[in-house]
């Protein structure tokens, strides 16, 4: 368990499809502490396996973390989780800490329905909503080597980070 | 300073009617002089070309010169001058603004005048004159920064905005570290 540095855009690994994880293998619950490890070592409230380098369909998000209280499930490492229904629309200024030097408006589904498989090897279908939707579908949307810089239309969009 | 070693930096601006090829002409002067654009807004407002960028490197003189007779090629005016210093640590807008209602003179003077009273400062504003509706509409959109209170300001747009006749929201921009 450690904490990875943080792989920075234009890094390959940002654009590559990600594998399909085993939850069987150790390689997976490695991924997954390392992913809880170096998200809490950040302010973020998701990452993905490809930003620690490990091109494996698994993410780790943690809505708790919203400046303000919304709702959430607690923190959550899904492997191999998928958006089967998304609906409605939500725009968030949205930061990555692979592209550590903008912020950009991005219009995602507010609520969407994720199917994933738990550590423990639980499937699992559930309901998200606001914030932790927006959470869910940058983590995802990594797993397929799309970042939110190619959701925006604009290149005025991208706003300097700053406090 | 980190701007002398890599060269000053000049705001240039450039205005006139619209008609292909003037980013091409402006552009093609800077490069053809070693001069780096770093920044550019560009849009048309109604049939204008409007063009601000930043450009790092070169003698301020010898761009003036070569971009006022690239402007004038395309029928442009450019002007240039030295670039403020960017802030060390700079400023997110954190509250975005939004109006609409029938047009009239003064939403725009009525809106920034008041945000600029309470301290806020505004980082983007564009607006739009809607013609086809059933009266001609102004629609604004601000983002700006603001750590003032936050119900001083909110009364105190919805007191504009019934006094105007236009609808005023205050929304919060927040952000998402993922």
């Amino acid at each position: 368990m450690a904490v990875r540095p943080i792989i920075l855009y234009p890094d390959p690994i940002l654009r590559a499809q990600a594998r399909d994880a085993n939850v069987c293998d150790p390689q997976t619950a490695r991924v997954v502490a390392d992913l809880w490890d170096t998200l809490d070592s950040h302010t973020g409230v998701g990452i993905a396996a490809p930003q620690i380098g490990e091109p494996l369909r698994i993410i780790a998000v943690d809505a708790t973390r919203a400046r303000r209280p919304v709702p959430n499930h607690g923190r959550m490492a899904l492997i191999n989780p998928e958006v089967v229904l998304s609906e409605g629309e939500i725009a968030f200024r949205e930061g990555c800490m692979s592209i550590p030097d903008f912020v950009a408006h991005v219009t995602r589904a507010r609520t969407v329905v994720i199917s994933a498989v738990l550590p423990s090897g639980e499937p699992t279908t559930f309901v998200a909503e606001g914030f932790e939707a927006v959470i869910l579908q940058h983590e995802i949307d990594h797993l397929d080597g799309v970042l939110f810089i190619d959701r925006v239309r604009s290149a005025r969009d991208l706003k300097p980070r700053g406090r | 300073m980190e701007s002398e070693s890599k060269g000053s930096v000049h705001l240039v601006t450039v205005t006139g009617p619209d008609r292909p090829g003037i980013i091409a002409a402006i552009s093609g002067v800077l490069a053809a002089e070693g001069v780096d654009i770093e920044d550019v807004s560009m849009t048309r407002l109604s049939g204008n070309f409007a063009m601000m960028l930043l450009a790092r490197g070169g003698g301020r003189e010898t761009i003036r010169q070569r971009l006022e007779e690239a402007a004038a090629s395309v029928g442009v005016k450019i002007h240039l001058e030295e670039s403020a210093t960017p802030e060390a640590v700079s400023e997110e807008a954190n509250v975005f603004v939004s109006a609409a209602g029938p047009n009239r003179v003064g939403i725009v003077a009525g809106l920034s005048q008041l945000l600029a009273a309470h301290g806020a400062n505004i980082h983007e504003m564009t607006t739009r004159l809607l013609h086809k509706t059933r009266v001609p509409v102004y629609l604004v959109r601000i983002e700006a920064r603001f750590d003032g209170d936050w119900n001083a300001l909110q009364s105190a747009l919805t007191e504009a905005g019934r006094t105007m006749g236009v609808e005023v929201r205050l929304d919060p921009l927040e952000r998402a570290d993922l």
